[in-house]
């Protein structure tokens, strides 16, 4: 394979010139005529029925032009299809000190706190639960009325022989471990915009993730047709999967900028961040593991109790995950796991950073190195033991296809090192070691359907120009860009001439979201397909025109790097950037290219666009089904 | 969070302020760097109709000599300007240890010498937004008839939680205050009432105008520590202030050790003035002085952090300033 000329090259992220000049526009940055102010009513009460709400006098205050409460959305909605148990304004209970009441559109954000307090609202407090293990006592008095004893999922596992596991086991121990809630706390807070367009259709500008999700709620809770809605995510200020749901603002401010028929802006506080919460939730492990006299891990029980929150989220996946990789990151012939996702009269938790895995990785990690102590084994050692041999299948079905675990902790080891200062350095002084994993990719959509996961379009027109239209979402983490270089890669050009459109759902095609790690693999691999169709395409009409093969095209924006049979160049000519301008000048001048050996005598340079028809110029591809770690369990 | 609506006053001297002060009664707070002011308005920990911004009164600006030596801050001074003051790095290095640690550089930019000394007492349960203290029915300081911290009390135990005060008290720093009955001058330690409700001797018509730091403290050695969760901008919530006068063959002739943020206000422990004088450095003696720091302090249940870690980090503070400042000289 030919050494790549952008990809694996320290560039520039296409964003930053905009984030540090500041010109770029985070969804609160955003004005739009005659636009309100939204603000929120939470609840004061951690768990009570709503008897009646009076918004009167909250709509009586001059500069008030819309309250909204449950009657006005009362459709409900989730993440995951199995869990629409919530609604943008509690319709007759609230389950969390800080639950979505009502909501006020006021000319300015002053009017409309002013009117929050204006609205009465009759409450009848309701016993409340705050400890899971408690909560999955309760007899009456449930969060959800479908959900009884407040437990949302609960899965049971058993795979191998666990009783012949833990016979098998010299070292055997019983531990209980408690982690504690976490959220994510990105620096940007949430903010969403949603303006109703005179002409009935509405567009939504907000701080999130999963553009898509979103665009199929807002169409959901406001009865609008999908066509109707234009959702577009400006510049995320961090999300760590705090914005990877639709979060109570964001409707909210659809359902404000609906009845109100002007733009709406919310900005949550900080404090109402962690109300909307959806971070990683308290979990609590109890954990048996067997290992034999050769320091192999024999069998594995866990039981895993989290704490939920008051309404689904992304729960049952959380839940699911900290039982499902358990069996992964080592050779573990025997496997139980009893996962419990329990409701409390808390904010919701929900995915944050290694959904799922951290707390029980923490637990077993922690594990290993009581059970290494007890063999007299080196932490190092009983890590080594235990290895996979990939390409292979773990017992509860997982499909590892790449492992390098064993160079990893070999690395580790060097570098840290370990022997010189493991059970050696001063007291309070101590080094470590602890493995991990996760699954990337979103092998599996959210919302159930054979549609690709992710589309792209790239178009080349007279101009000149490469559009790469895309869905995926930048949060901060690189996305933009990483697609830019693979497409500037395939095409043969220099990265800034390719402009990106993304996440607007109106220009750019569906793509599912930024989580599970999956937009350089999703995303990535259909820029990949499309460039590649792309260049197929162009090279096919420069062989047509220049009566050669289309093998012996290439496209190129340096004049290095081809192969000696190309004899047909399509020179992208480089962006004008102010810095390039000086370098184009001295190419034109001293032509040290052209003396190279072996590239220009025997071919022809096109300056693009040539005086060929314009070719077709919009390519789609999908990306395929990933296999790196297809999930046993629904 | 929005600012309540409050029609904003702009004194130019010391007596048009007081009569702005007088004039409106409760229904007026004092602004200068609004470090604390502004965000206490945001929580809606209270909403005056008018704030006098105390910024354009000349006079009150900065770092003068005074008659007898001493040296007079006046109550703009900002807490940068006193970490650059050489004079005060050279005569009283404690001051400036302590400002240095105050939140971070844009609020001691910003932040006031007289507002430093007036700040708000804090508690977990008061130092909330609006709704958050709806939801909990309020709290003694605030909007309810129950004390969080001590239920069953009446009394409020929010923590005083100022740096720059422990390091005057240890100067033997004086308050100057205005008001409609002239200039007074109080000595620092009599300014603080130990009340978290009513934490200041300072009436509503009354402003703090300047600091005083006496000759005979100057050039004394002096370090301060605090704990915080966060090291570049947080409040304390514990801190300690030593000075020492060490003569030449090693024997203490003069100590201070003041404590803050355990308590409604920041106090001298007593017994460090008497045990210390006349004897030479021992780890024994300032074990024993470390302890009676702790027995000062009374630390409750008022921030995130506990009672017993923030003792033991009064014993721990008490003893490293107190061991640093005898070895090391200033700090």
């Amino acid at each position: 394979m030919a050494p790549h000329s952008v990809i694996g090259k320290p560039l520039p992220m296409t964003d930053a010139p905009g984030k540090v000049t500041g010109l770029g526009k985070y969804a609160d940055d955003l004005v739009a005529p005659g636009m309100l102010f939204g603000k929120i009513l939470h609840s004061p009460h951690a768990h009570a029925r709503i008897r009646a709400i009076n918004t009167s006098k909250a709509e009586a205050l001059p500069g008030v032009k819309a309250v909204a409460t449950g009657r006005d959305a009362p459709n409900p909605y989730g993440i995951l299809p199995i869990g629409h148990d919530e609604c943008v304004f509690a319709l007759d209970r609230v389950r969390y000190i800080g639950d979505n009441v009502a909501a006020v559109a006021a000319t300015s954000a002053e009017i409309a706190e002013e009117a929050l307090e204006l609205i009465e609202v009759d409450y009848d407090p309701l016993p409340a639960w705050f400890d899971p293990l408690e909560s999955m006592k309760a007899a009456a008095d449930w969060i959800h009325e479908s959900k009884p004893h407040n437990i949302e999922k609960e899965y049971h596992h058993e795979f191998g022989n666990l009783e012949q596991g833990f016979a098998n086991a010299t070292f055997v121990r019983e531990e209980h471990y408690y982690a504690a809630e976490v959220t994510h706390a990105a620096m940007e807070p949430h903010s969403t915009l949603a303006i109703w367009e005179p002409n009935g259709r509405l567009t939504v500008h907000s701080s999130t993730q999963v553009p898509y999700y979103l665009h199929r709620t807002v169409s959901e809770v406001c009865e609008m047709p999908m066509s109707q809605i234009r959702v577009i995510k400006p510049l995320v200020g961090g999300g760590f999967g705090g914005k990877s749901e639709v979060i109570p603002l964001e409707v909210a401010a659809a359902v404000l900028a609906k009845k109100a028929k002007r733009p709406v802006k919310i900005t949550y506080t900080r404090e109402e961040v962690f109300y909307a919460h959806r971070g990683r939730p308290i979990t609590i492990v109890d954990l048996k593991v067997g290992l034999t006299r050769e320091g192999k891990i024999s069998a594995v029980a866990a039981r895993v109790v989290q704490d939920g929150g008051a309404y689904c989220g992304y729960g049952p996946v959380t839940v699911l995950y900290s039982g499902a990789l358990l069996g992964a990151i080592y050779d573990i012939p025997n496997v139980k796991y009893d996962g419990y996702r329990v409701l409390t009269n808390k904010p919701a938790c929900g995915a944050m950073r290694g959904h799922g895995t951290v707390n029980v990785r923490f637990a077993f990690e922690a594990m290993l190195d009581a059970l290494a102590h007890d063999a007299r084994l080196d932490p190092v050692e009983v890590r080594r033991r235990n290895l996979l041999r990939a390409p292979c299948i773990t017992v509860n079905g997982l499909r590892v296809t790449s492992y390098g675990l064993p160079e990893c902790i070999e690395r580790v080891v060097e570098r840290s090192g370990w022997a010189q200062k493991k059970g050696k350095l001063p007291y309070g002084r101590g080094v470590g070691m602890a493995c991990s994993h996760y699954v990337s990719g979103a092998a599996n959509p959210i919302i159930r359907s054979n549609m690709p996961h992710t589309t792209v379009h790239i178009k080349v027109d007279r101009d000149a120009a490469v559009t790469l239209y895309t869905g995926a979402s930048e949060i901060g983490q690189g996305s933009d860009t990483i697609q830019v270089q693979i497409v500037a890669e395939v095409l043969g050009v220099r990265p800034e001439r390719v402009k990106l459109v993304a996440a607007d759902t109106e220009l750019t095609p569906v793509d599912l979201g930024s989580y599970s790690s999956r937009v350089t693999f999703m995303a990535g691999n259909a820029c990949l397909e499309a460039a590649k169709q792309m260049r197929g395409q162009i090279l096919a009409a420069v062989a047509k025109k220049f009566g050669c093969e289309t093998r012996a095209c290439a496209c190129a924006s340096t004049k290095r790097r081809l192969r000696r049979s190309i004899s047909t160049v399509l020179w992208w000519p480089r962006a004008p950037t102010p810095r390039r301008k000086t370098l184009v000048a001295a190419i034109s001048r001293a032509p040290a290219w052209a003396r190279l050996p072996l590239t220009v005598t025997a071919r022809r340079w096109l300056r693009f666009p040539w005086t060929l028809r314009p070719v077709a110029c919009t390519s789609t591809a999908s990306s395929r089904r990933t296999t790196a770690a297809r999930r046993s369990t629904p | 969070m929005t600012m309540p609506a409050s029609r904003v006053a702009r004194p130019s001297t010391i007596e048009e302020a007081v009569r702005l002060l007088a004039d409106n009664g409760p229904e007026a707070v004092i602004i200068a760097g609004g470090t604390d002011v502004v965000p206490n308005l945001q929580m809606k920990l209270f909403a005056p109709r008018v704030l006098v911004d105390i910024k354009p009164i000349r006079v009150l600006q900065g770092i003068t000599i005074a008659a007898a030596g001493a040296l007079r801050l006046g109550a703009l001074t900002t807490l940068t300007e006193i970490v650059g003051s050489p004079l005060l790095q050279a005569s009283y290095p404690v001051l400036v240890s302590a400002a240095a640690t105050i939140a971070g550089p844009l609020q001691r930019n910003m932040g006031t010498l007289g507002g430093n000394l007036c700040l708000e007492t804090r508690c977990l349960w008061y130092n909330q937004s609006h709704f958050w203290r709806k939801a909990l029915g309020g709290c003694l300081k605030k909007d309810g008839d129950v004390c969080h911290v001590a239920p069953g009390g009446k009394r409020c135990w929010a923590a005083w939680s100022g740096d720059s005060a422990p390091a005057l008290l240890t100067l033997d720093a004086e308050v100057e205050i205005t008001g409609p009955r002239g200039r007074r001058r109080l000595p620092l330690a009599q300014f603080y009432l130990n009340d978290g409700m009513n934490r200041i001797a300072l009436g509503r018509d009354e402003l703090v105008t300047s600091v005083y730091l006496p000759a005979r403290t100057a050039g004394r050695r002096g370090i301060y520590h605090k704990l915080r969760i966060r090291d570049s901008i947080d409040y304390p919530l514990a801190g300690v202030a030593v000075t020492l006068e060490v003569d030449r063959s090693g024997v203490c002739r003069e100590a201070r050790v003041a404590i803050t943020a355990v308590n409604p206000a920041p106090l001298l422990v007593k017994e460090a003035s008497e045990w210390l004088v006349g004897q030479r450095y021992s780890a024994e003696l300032v074990d024993r002085v470390a302890h009676a720091a702790i027995r000062t302090g009374k630390p409750l249940t008022t921030s995130a952090s506990t009672p017993v870690y923030r003792r033991e980090m009064v014993r721990l503070f008490a003893r490293r300033a107190l061991e640093e400042a005898w070895k090391n000289g200033n700090a």
